[in-house]
Protein backbone atom coordinates (compact mmCIF):
# COMPACT_ATOMS: atom_id res chain seq x y z
CA UNK A 1 0.00 0.00 0.00
CA UNK A 2 1.57 3.32 -0.83
CA UNK A 3 3.25 5.35 1.93
CA UNK A 4 3.40 2.10 4.20
CA UNK A 5 6.63 0.91 4.26
CA UNK A 6 7.52 -1.76 7.30
CA UNK A 7 10.44 -1.61 9.46
CA UNK A 8 13.19 -4.12 7.82
CA UNK A 9 15.88 -5.56 9.28
CA UNK A 10 19.23 -6.96 8.27
CA UNK A 11 20.68 -9.62 9.93
CA UNK A 12 23.94 -11.11 8.95
CA UNK A 13 25.96 -13.84 11.24
CA UNK A 14 29.46 -14.14 12.06
CA UNK A 15 30.88 -17.50 13.21
CA UNK A 16 33.92 -18.57 14.57
CA UNK A 17 34.36 -22.22 15.07
CA UNK A 18 37.01 -24.02 16.70
CA UNK A 19 36.95 -27.37 15.53
CA UNK A 20 37.62 -30.61 17.92
CA UNK A 21 41.31 -31.08 16.76
CA UNK A 22 41.52 -27.50 17.48
CA UNK A 23 41.67 -25.97 14.26
CA UNK A 24 39.49 -22.79 13.77
CA UNK A 25 37.65 -21.33 11.25
CA UNK A 26 35.87 -18.06 10.56
CA UNK A 27 33.09 -16.99 8.28
CA UNK A 28 30.12 -15.49 7.73
CA UNK A 29 27.50 -17.31 7.07
CA UNK A 30 25.38 -16.76 3.35
CA UNK A 31 21.90 -16.25 3.51
CA UNK A 32 19.63 -17.95 0.91
CA UNK A 33 17.39 -15.44 1.19
CA UNK A 34 15.93 -12.86 3.55
CA UNK A 35 16.19 -12.84 7.05
CA UNK A 36 13.23 -11.23 9.34
CA UNK A 37 12.37 -9.50 12.47
CA UNK A 38 9.01 -11.14 13.59
CA UNK A 39 6.30 -9.05 12.68
CA UNK A 40 4.22 -9.41 15.38
CA UNK B 1 -4.07 7.20 -9.85
CA UNK B 2 -2.52 7.71 -6.03
CA UNK B 3 -0.12 10.26 -5.03
CA UNK B 4 2.69 8.29 -4.93
CA UNK B 5 4.05 8.35 -1.49
CA UNK B 6 7.22 7.50 0.98
CA UNK B 7 7.32 6.96 4.37
CA UNK B 8 9.89 6.20 6.68
CA UNK B 9 10.87 5.82 10.55
CA UNK B 10 14.16 7.94 11.51
CA UNK B 11 18.07 7.16 12.02
CA UNK B 12 17.08 8.64 15.65
CA UNK B 13 13.94 5.85 16.20
CA UNK B 14 16.16 2.79 14.51
CA UNK B 15 18.61 3.56 17.17
CA UNK B 16 15.54 3.45 19.92
CA UNK B 17 14.78 0.28 18.98
CA UNK B 18 17.99 -1.30 19.47
CA UNK B 19 18.42 0.63 22.65
CA UNK B 20 15.12 -0.63 24.29
CA UNK B 21 15.87 -3.89 23.43
CA UNK B 22 18.84 -4.01 25.04
CA UNK B 23 17.07 -2.37 28.05
CA UNK B 24 14.45 -4.70 28.07
CA UNK B 25 17.04 -7.56 28.40
CA UNK B 26 19.07 -5.77 30.76
CA UNK B 27 15.85 -5.18 33.27
CA UNK B 28 14.62 -8.54 32.57
CA UNK B 29 18.50 -10.11 33.85
CA UNK B 30 18.96 -12.18 31.34
CA UNK B 31 20.17 -12.15 27.23
CA UNK B 32 17.72 -13.81 24.80
CA UNK B 33 18.71 -17.64 23.63
CA UNK B 34 19.95 -18.98 20.82
CA UNK B 35 18.25 -21.88 18.79
CA UNK B 36 19.90 -23.46 16.01
CA UNK B 37 17.54 -25.56 13.05
CA UNK B 38 18.43 -28.27 10.89
CA UNK B 39 15.32 -28.03 8.24
CA UNK B 40 15.17 -26.81 4.86
CA UNK B 41 13.68 -23.68 4.19
CA UNK B 42 13.03 -19.82 3.25
CA UNK B 43 12.49 -17.43 6.40
CA UNK B 44 9.37 -15.32 6.35
CA UNK B 45 8.21 -12.81 8.11
CA UNK B 46 5.05 -15.07 8.67
CA UNK B 47 6.92 -17.09 10.30
CA UNK B 48 6.40 -18.46 14.25
CA UNK B 49 9.35 -21.02 14.79
CA UNK B 50 12.02 -22.73 13.43
CA UNK B 51 12.80 -24.89 10.88
CA UNK B 52 13.20 -28.57 12.67
CA UNK B 53 14.90 -26.89 16.07
CA UNK B 54 17.37 -28.99 17.15
CA UNK B 55 18.79 -29.30 20.78
CA UNK B 56 18.68 -26.72 23.89
CA UNK B 57 18.53 -23.13 23.61
CA UNK B 58 21.85 -21.18 24.88
CA UNK B 59 21.61 -17.84 26.20
CA UNK B 60 23.95 -14.87 24.88
CA UNK B 61 26.70 -13.74 26.28
CA UNK B 62 27.08 -10.14 25.76
CA UNK B 63 24.71 -7.49 23.99
CA UNK B 64 25.71 -4.26 21.94
CA UNK B 65 24.28 -1.62 20.24
CA UNK B 66 26.61 -0.86 17.71
CA UNK B 67 26.59 1.02 14.42
CA UNK B 68 26.52 -0.36 10.61
CA UNK B 69 25.14 2.48 8.74
CA UNK B 70 23.21 5.25 10.98
CA UNK B 71 24.38 5.76 14.27
CA UNK B 72 23.14 2.78 17.13
CA UNK B 73 21.12 0.78 14.17
CA UNK B 74 22.15 -2.14 14.88
CA UNK B 75 21.61 -4.91 17.81
CA UNK B 76 24.53 -7.28 18.19
CA UNK B 77 24.09 -10.31 20.12
CA UNK B 78 27.01 -12.87 20.91
CA UNK B 79 27.01 -16.06 22.24
CA UNK B 80 28.97 -19.64 22.17
CA UNK B 81 26.81 -22.32 20.71
CA UNK B 82 28.54 -26.20 21.04
CA UNK B 83 27.13 -28.52 18.91
CA UNK B 84 25.61 -31.55 21.06
CA UNK B 85 25.60 -34.18 17.93
CA UNK B 86 27.15 -33.92 14.30
CA UNK B 87 24.75 -31.86 11.98
CA UNK B 88 24.62 -29.21 9.14
CA UNK B 89 23.04 -25.87 10.26
CA UNK B 90 20.07 -24.43 8.10
CA UNK B 91 18.94 -21.24 10.27
CA UNK B 92 18.93 -19.84 13.73
CA UNK B 93 16.95 -17.55 15.62
CA UNK B 94 16.72 -15.37 19.08
CA UNK B 95 13.97 -15.71 21.68
CA UNK B 96 13.01 -14.87 24.90
CA UNK B 97 12.25 -18.06 26.10
CA UNK B 98 14.24 -21.10 26.64
CA UNK B 99 11.87 -23.63 26.84
CA UNK B 100 12.41 -26.45 23.10
CA UNK B 101 8.93 -26.27 20.92
CA UNK B 102 7.23 -29.78 20.82
CA UNK B 103 8.01 -31.00 17.56
CA UNK B 104 6.55 -34.25 15.37
CA UNK B 105 6.76 -35.06 11.83
CA UNK B 106 3.88 -35.25 9.33
CA UNK B 107 2.90 -39.06 9.05
CA UNK B 108 1.18 -38.15 6.32
CA UNK B 109 1.50 -35.80 3.02
CA UNK B 110 -0.47 -33.00 3.27
CA UNK B 111 -2.10 -32.93 -0.52
CA UNK B 112 -3.75 -29.82 -0.63
CA UNK B 113 -4.21 -26.02 0.16
CA UNK B 114 -7.67 -26.30 1.60
CA UNK B 115 -6.75 -29.87 3.46
CA UNK B 116 -8.05 -28.92 7.17
CA UNK B 117 -6.40 -31.74 9.24
CA UNK B 118 -2.76 -33.15 9.41
CA UNK B 119 -1.75 -36.59 10.97
CA UNK B 120 1.48 -36.07 13.07
CA UNK B 121 3.75 -39.11 14.24
CA UNK B 122 3.31 -37.75 17.79
CA UNK B 123 -0.55 -37.16 18.17
CA UNK B 124 -0.25 -37.54 22.30
CA UNK B 125 3.00 -34.69 22.84
CA UNK B 126 0.36 -31.83 21.05
CA UNK B 127 -1.40 -29.69 23.76
CA UNK B 128 -5.04 -30.41 23.90
CA UNK B 129 -5.34 -26.75 25.44
CA UNK B 130 -7.02 -25.46 21.58
CA UNK B 131 -6.18 -23.00 19.32
CA UNK B 132 -2.40 -22.59 18.95
CA UNK B 133 -0.36 -22.46 16.14
CA UNK B 134 2.42 -24.97 13.95
CA UNK B 135 5.45 -24.51 11.91
CA UNK B 136 4.86 -26.60 9.06
CA UNK B 137 7.48 -25.83 6.48
CA UNK B 138 7.08 -22.25 5.39
CA UNK B 139 3.48 -22.73 6.26
CA UNK B 140 1.52 -21.65 9.58
CA UNK B 141 -1.50 -23.17 10.74
CA UNK B 142 -3.48 -23.04 13.64
CA UNK B 143 -4.45 -25.80 15.13
CA UNK B 144 -8.21 -25.70 16.26
CA UNK B 145 -8.45 -29.47 17.83
CA UNK B 146 -8.09 -32.95 17.78
CA UNK B 147 -10.01 -36.41 17.30
CA UNK B 148 -8.29 -37.95 20.71
CA UNK B 149 -6.06 -40.69 18.68
CA UNK B 150 -4.34 -39.46 15.42
CA UNK B 151 -5.73 -36.23 13.73
CA UNK B 152 -4.94 -32.36 14.55
CA UNK B 153 -7.47 -29.88 12.70
CA UNK B 154 -6.07 -27.31 11.24
CA UNK B 155 -6.88 -23.89 9.88
CA UNK B 156 -4.53 -23.01 7.16
CA UNK B 157 -1.97 -20.09 5.44
CA UNK B 158 -2.12 -18.35 9.19
CA UNK B 159 -0.49 -15.30 10.02
CA UNK B 160 -0.31 -14.39 6.21
CA UNK B 161 1.34 -17.34 5.34
CA UNK B 162 0.64 -19.02 1.82
CA UNK B 163 -1.10 -22.69 2.12
CA UNK B 164 0.77 -25.05 0.48
CA UNK B 165 -0.86 -27.49 -2.02
CA UNK B 166 1.65 -30.45 -1.61
CA UNK B 167 3.70 -30.85 2.23
CA UNK B 168 5.98 -33.65 2.36
CA UNK B 169 5.34 -37.08 4.53
CA UNK B 170 7.76 -36.41 7.53
CA UNK B 171 8.37 -32.61 6.68
CA UNK B 172 9.06 -31.26 10.68
CA UNK B 173 5.85 -29.89 12.94
CA UNK B 174 7.08 -27.53 15.09
CA UNK B 175 4.67 -25.67 17.72
CA UNK B 176 5.02 -21.81 17.10
CA UNK B 177 6.86 -19.43 20.05
CA UNK B 178 5.98 -16.07 20.14
CA UNK B 179 9.19 -15.07 21.78
CA UNK B 180 10.57 -15.57 18.73
CA UNK B 181 11.84 -12.58 17.58
CA UNK B 182 14.86 -12.66 15.06
CA UNK B 183 15.17 -15.54 12.27
CA UNK B 184 17.23 -16.32 9.72
CA UNK B 185 18.45 -19.28 7.15
CA UNK B 186 21.77 -19.46 5.47
CA UNK B 187 23.81 -22.19 3.59
CA UNK B 188 24.06 -25.07 5.73
CA UNK B 189 26.85 -25.04 8.47
CA UNK B 190 28.34 -28.26 8.91
CA UNK B 191 29.50 -29.08 12.84
CA UNK B 192 30.76 -31.99 13.89
CA UNK B 193 29.85 -33.60 17.62
CA UNK B 194 31.63 -31.23 20.19
CA UNK B 195 32.72 -28.09 17.66
CA UNK B 196 32.61 -24.71 19.35
CA UNK B 197 30.72 -22.04 18.01
CA UNK B 198 31.34 -18.25 18.64
CA UNK B 199 28.18 -16.24 16.77
CA UNK B 200 27.85 -12.87 16.41
CA UNK B 201 24.28 -12.25 15.18
CA UNK B 202 23.73 -8.25 14.04
CA UNK B 203 20.09 -7.22 13.62
CA UNK B 204 20.23 -4.11 11.95
CA UNK B 205 17.34 -2.11 11.64
CA UNK B 206 16.49 0.00 8.23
Amino acid sequence: MDGMNPVSAKITVHAVITRGDGSREELDLLLDQSSVIDGD
Amino acid sequence: MGIKMASTITATSRSQIVSILISLSQQAGFYPYLAVGIGPGETSATDVALFEESGARIQGSSLAQTTTVTSGDTYSWQGVYTTPSTQTLTNLGLFQNQGNPIQGQLAQQVSSSTQGYIIPTNYNSWPTNYPYQIQVSTEVMTVTGGDNYQTLYVSRGQNNSTALTSIPAQTWITQSDTSMFAKTNFTGLSLNSGDQVQFTINVQFQ
